[in-house]
């Protein structure tokens, strides 16, 4: 088994009275891809969302437990989380591209990052699009406006800027849950490709999609983390009952 | 057996009401666009007059008025109108989108509730009220800058510049926290998790994703800081000489008030000439920020 990249333990969020994750206690391997599954409200984007703490801005939360990243705890009181976000990179439900062009859209991050050279930044423009497979189709279009693109081309520039900042962990919140099958089975092809350089943390109602492309899957049901396994064995040998009865779609 | 419904009327395809909607609004439409184009046809006739006798160039660029001597050079008030709008919009646009991103972004709820019910109340403020609080505020403010430069206290450029940025910064602050307040808030997100800080996030992605807006706001700010006449009247000294920032100036449209009642003859026709050629900026800068804006919505889409 790959080192870990992140764990948590005893990780509980309230929204206010609502008590949404129930302890977490999670591992995620590096250079691996861990698929987060489990019926709509148990808390899989709240769980997504506190390991790059973009829940810090929601009113009334409260997180208690910890999150070790590379053993470093992202809650501590000194970190700096636009670090974090530089290292934890995430890729939205919905594509989000800025409403400027394709090539400012991937130089953002580098360019919020401090980078300046005209030359460094067009190097990791090219090399973004490139991993996130989308390099040929917009090479001759970089100046022009993103929101031009298709849905999924869209989906695979905002991976691309994701990348731009070079993180270590990637989020992935239902990122081909908008797109149609033939962008969802590129998306999935790049995902294969990438987790060679990166560990990604994906959620996803898609059970064939979970089965196909992740190596790590968690069952999350009303906030608890029911079961955490080898896709292989969450899949064809779950230990829980609950869980055997949501992949085989008898509940949830 | 289903029963099945007829989608035919058997009358006329459009109802009675419904075309007689039609033609009540092509009225109206028609209406405005007669009303312009008699507008048009009224100052040029009126206005034209005067320009044509004095000769386009010597009207435009002539540097004495002096209606006694029937001398017609309005470029002292033309430049003053100019330098007072220009100034006025380029100090209240990044003071009003500041406001404006405070308002929408950075201050808490209520606070921001309490200072916009205030803006608006300032938008709705008569110009005489403005001219009034300037000259009894503003222009004394100036006497110690114009002291020191050893020139006579009064009205001034100065003054008329500050009192046309107080009058139009309720318009472009409103005018951009609605634009602030409606960029989708993925953008901000999307900023977000890349790291960005939170000014970060505003400077590079709300305000540019903001931008027809803001330029709206200012082209509204624009349009009433040339067209305002009675507050610059009372702050600007009105000598109708070439403008200097500390000197007393005349503005177009102040030009027409101060001396409308006594005029008469080729004097009040000159009026006229004026209010033609300020007709005429306000046009032109209308037409050309609209192109402006134009251009900056199509570049979002
Ligand atoms: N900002 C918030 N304030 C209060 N409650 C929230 C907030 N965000 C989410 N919740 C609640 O937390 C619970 C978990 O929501 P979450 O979005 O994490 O679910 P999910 O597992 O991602 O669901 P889905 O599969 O539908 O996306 C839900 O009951 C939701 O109503
Ligand atoms: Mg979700």
């Amino acid at each position: 088994m790959n080192a870990i990249k992140l764990y948590t333990k005893e990780l509980h969020l309230h929204y206010g009275e609502a008590h949404v994750l129930k302890g977490i206690d999670i591992e995620v391997p590096e250079h691996c891809v861990t698929a987060l599954i489990g019926p709509s409200g148990c808390g899989k984007s709240t769980f997504l969302k506190t390991l790059n703490r973009m829940n810090d801005a929601v009113a009334n939360v409260k997180i208690t437990g910890e999150v070790m990243l590379d053993g470093e705890d992202i809650y501590a009181k000194n970190v700096d989380v636009t670090a974090l976000r530089k290292k934890v990179g995430m890729v939205f439900q919905a594509p989000n591209p800025f409403p400027m062009s394709i090539y400012d859209n991937i130089a953002y991050g580098p360019r919020i990052h401090g980078e300046k050279k005209r030359i460094v930044l067009d190097e990791i423009v090219e090399q973004s699009l490139r991993d996130a497979a989308i390099w040929d189709e917009v090479k001759d279009r970089l100046k022009k406006p993103a929101l031009g693109l298709s849905g999924g081309q869209q989906q695979r520039l905002c991976i691309a800027r994701s990348l731009a900042t070079k993180p270590e962990l990637l989020l992935m919140d239902e990122p081909t849950s908008a797109l149609d099958p033939i962008s969802t089975s590129k998306i999935e092809e790049l995902i294969d490709e990438l987790r060679k350089s990166y560990s990604i943390v994906i959620v996803t109602h898609n059970m064939q999609q979970a089965a196909r492309i992740s190596d790590y899957t968690a069952f999350f049901l009303l906030g608890d983390l029911v079961e955490l396994g080898t896709t292989g064995d969450i899949f064809s040998n779950p230990k829980d009952r609950r869980t055997e009865d949501y992949i085989t779609g008898r509940f949830g | 057996m289903t029963k099945k419904t007829s989608v035919l009327s058997g009358k006329s395809a459009k109802p009675l009401v419904e075309r007689a909607m039609n033609l009540i609004f092509l009225i109206c439409g028609l209406a405005s666009v007669i009303s312009v184009v008699f507008m048009t046809v009224y100052m040029v006739a009126s206005g034209g007059a005067i320009i044509a006798e004095t000769g386009v160039l010597r009207f435009l660029l002539g540097r004495i008025w002096n209606p006694g001597s029937s001398e017609f050079g309005i470029l002292p008030m033309i430049l003053a109108s100019l330098l007072a709008t220009l100034c006025a919009v380029l100090v209240a646009l990044p003071v009003g989108v500041l406001i404006a991103v405070f308002l929408a972004k950075l201050s808490p709820g209520k606070l921001a509730a309490g200072m916009r019910t205030f803006i608006d109340l300032l938008a709705g403020i008569p110009s005489v009220i403005y001219g009034l609080l300037g000259a009894l505020l503003i222009v004394p403010m100036i006497f110690r800058l114009q002291k020191a430069a050893g020139l006579p206290n009064g009205g001034s450029l100065l003054a008329a510049i500050l009192i046309l940025v107080i009058m139009i910064l309720p318009t472009i602050i409103s005018v951009s926290e609605t634009a602030l307040r409606t960029v989708p808030k993925q953008y901000e997100e999307a900023a977000l998790a890349l790291g960005s800080t939170r000014l970060q996030c505003i400077f590079k992605v709300t305000i540019p994703a903001a931008k027809s807006g803001i330029v709206a706001g200012m082209v509204l700010g624009t349009g009433r800081a040339i067209g305002e006449a009675m507050a610059v009247m009372m702050v600007s000294g009105n000598a109708a000489i070439m403008p200097e920032l500390l000197r007393p100036v005349r503005l177009l449209t102040a030009a027409i008030p101060i001396e409308w009642a006594y005029s008469s003859g080729l004097h009040r026709q000159a009026l006229y000439g004026i209010g033609l050629v300020l007709f005429v900026f306000i046009m032109i800068i209308n037409i050309l920020l609209r192109q402006i804006m134009k251009k900056g919505g199509a570049h979002d889409e």
